[in-house]
């Protein structure tokens, strides 16, 4: 997008989202909008300071204006809509919307609604290309999870009933039955996570049968559901890795030596474990024992 | 009269025009436009030119020529400006949930765009809260914007050039037209007409070490898409019949316990002999395979091809040769004998 090209769109939305405030609206709420800084709003805003007809009177011209640390229109004229959505604008809706398409019923009819909805309010000229565009850049949220294993955990999370599973427990290298009471489901990078009722992560697609009790189980109070929103839901780990990626060296959270294991086998080399000392020789020792299977 | 700042001319032509009864004439608009004055070809191409920027953002002007209302240029509000959306309350909350975890996470490409289309929303309802997702992929900040290059570069169809690390660490320099972007399993692939190879290839973004858009003659394309290729068939493919090589014949053999993740990574069923599953397949993509066989450790064997058990053998001794205690130093132990 150019800088004019840019400038239009951000006046554009700034106006009609400004008026629809009579307080107006902190400086603050309309650069995060916007995405700009303090500096490009004010310069924008002096740009566009006599926007109107060109031999019209004052009154003819929008009144956008910064006053003390709000932006204020008293005269919008007919600015009172926001554009519809370029081709941009809609794959970044769509995406947004695509790891919900492979959810359980009720979440992925929502999204897919949703998505069809919003495909109407592309501009002409997204809705020309829009089509072309939104079936080649794609996100495909489809994994290894099996459909009805998401069918049925959404069932049980709406019910609070336990589940009687087999599960792969990746950390720990081991298979077998467990019941486990659902709490949440959550799309982490297009990979479905199911959250229990004493917080531990299960990933679904490890799950080879599930079947839904009628065994009704009283939510504990203390899990606090919204984490999963943050990044700290990925900071729950037992072990910190300090590890060089690609020739940078970064921390790590893993469940376990096991995946670490796991992990830095499978990067072939493109990440060292530097430390702790024991997930470095345990990395060692078990690209070793495997290492004996092909030579 | 003053000459006018461009974005200026463009937000006044946009209000004079939305806010006429009647068609306005181009003769109107040179009147009260003085970087339209002095008529002619040059001022015709300046308002051509101005349309064709209204409309890169969705703006469209038309052209009316009616016998009771005139002729002249309109402002077509309902083309242009987004309807009352009119959205339930759980449809905003499921939007607010998806695109403020995308917000959140550097790796989510088009941020700026999602803002802007988010502000047009006037999204500021609570999120829902059943629904968690965290999107992206494990992206470099200069992957994410190879992303952004490729949806445009797809977009107006303009080749790339792009340095490329296959999964064995060989390194090469393409040149390729793209036909797709995909994200799946938390990976941005590009697939396109590689002219190394003269086929369609896959390529994992993660992998790509540098790209380049095509910046000759911007407003053309240079290339067309093949018309047997579909986006929407490829994108459900498993990655393993994705084209890296010539098809060649694999054979996997799983612990019988985690035989169910291989029915489905595989998408074939194994025969079960002594708690061992074994598959047998066809491959395009023997490296996705060999990642799959080491992520699952002594779980599973890749048994065949003998090429693909090299790859392992190689990539586990990068790895043990990488973790090895360090050698002790022969002359600290000459200082200690000493």
């Amino acid at each position: 997008m150019s800088r004019l090209e840019g400038d239009l769109s951000r006046f554009l939305i700034l106006v009609p989202y400004v008026a629809a405030h009579p307080r107006g609206v902190p400086v603050r709420d309309v650069c995060e909008r916007l995405d700009v800084d303090v500096k490009q709003l004010t310069r924008l805003l002096d740009r566009v300071v006599c926007v109107g007809a060109p031999d019209g009177t004052p009154d003819e011209m929008v009144e956008l204006y910064l006053e003390g640390d709000r932006v204020h229109v008293t005269l919008p004229q007919k600015f009172v809509r926001p554009p519809r959505f370029s081709v941009e604008e809609m794959l970044a809706l769509l995406m947004v919307l695509a790891p919900l398409r492979s959810a359980g019923p009720s979440v992925q009819g929502r999204a897919d609604a949703l998505s069809k909805r919003l495909t109407e309010l592309a501009s002409q000229r997204a809705e020309n290309v829009a089509e072309d565009v939104a079936s080649r850049v794609r996100v495909d949220p489809r994994g290894l999870e099996n459909p009805a294993h998401l069918r049925d955990l959404e069932r049980a999370i709406e019910e609070s009933l336990e589940v009687d599973a087999e599960y792969f427990t990746a950390s720990r290298d081991s298979f077998g039955a467990r019941v486990v009471r659902p709490r949440a489901l959550v799309s982490v990078r297009g990979v479905w996570y199911l959250l229990d009722d004493e917080a531990k992560r299960f990933r679904v697609e490890r799950f080879h049968t599930l079947t839904v009790s009628d065994r009704v189980f009283e939510p504990a109070s203390e899990v606090d559901l919204s984490l999963l929103r943050s990044a700290e839901f990925f900071e729950n780990a037992a072990l910190r890795l300090e590890a060089r990626v690609d020739g940078e060296q970064r921390e790590i959270p893993a469940a376990s030596l096991h995946t670490t294991c796991m992990y830095a086998t499978a990067a072939r080399g493109q990440v060292e474990i530097l430390g702790p000392a024991d997930a470095r020789e345990a990395v060692a020792k078990h690209a070793s024992e495997l290492l004996a299977r092909y030579t | 009269m003053r000459a006018m700042d461009r974005l200026e001319r463009l937000l006044d032509l946009v209000h004079v025009l939305q806010s006429a009864r009647e068609p306005v004439p181009l003769s109107s608009l040179e009147a009260q436009f003085t970087d339209y004055r002095g008529g002619g070809e040059a001022v015709r191409r300046k308002f051509e030119r101005d349309k064709a920027e209204l409309a890169q953002i969705g703006l469209v002007l038309r052209y009316v020529d009616d016998e009771e209302a005139g002729s002249g240029y309109l402002l077509d509000a309902a083309a242009s400006y987004l309807p009352d959306l009119e959205l339930s309350d759980d449809e905003h909350a499921l939007l607010a949930s998806a695109a403020r975890a995308a917000l959140r996470d550097p790796a989510f490409p088009n941020r700026r765009a999602l803002r802007h289309a988010l502000a047009k929303l006037d999204a500021d309802e609570e999120e829902d809260t059943t629904v968690f997702v965290h999107h992206g992929a494990t992206l470099s900040s200069a992957q994410v914007e190879y992303v952004e290059l490729l949806m445009d570069a797809l977009t107006r169809r303009k080749r790339v050039a792009i340095r490329y690390r296959n999964a064995n660490g060989v390194e090469s320099e393409r040149s390729v037209d793209p036909y797709a972007v995909i994200l799946k399993g938390g990976e941005w692939y590009l697939v396109g007409h590689d002219h190394r190879s003269e086929e369609t290839r896959t390529f994992m973004v993660s992998r790509v070490k540098e790209l380049t858009v095509n910046g000759k003659a911007p407003g053309s394309s240079d290339y067309e898409i093949d018309e047997a290729f579909s986006a929407s068939e490829f994108s459900r493919r498993s990655p393993l019949t994705y084209r890296m090589h010539d098809p060649t014949k694999v054979v996997v053999d799983l612990d019988a316990d985690v035989g169910f993740l291989g029915a489905r990574w595989f998408q074939v069923e194994p025969t079960v002999h002594d708690h061992v599953a074994r598959f047998e397949f066809v491959t395009t993509n023997l490296g996705a395979v060999v990642d799959g066989v080491l992520a699952l450790g002594r779980r599973a064997e890749l048994i065949a091809p003998a090429e693909g058990r090299r790859a392992i053998a190689d990539a586990l001794r990068t790895v043990v040769s990488m973790h090895r205690p360090a050698a002790p130093d022969p002359d600290a132990t000459n200082e200690v004998l000493a």
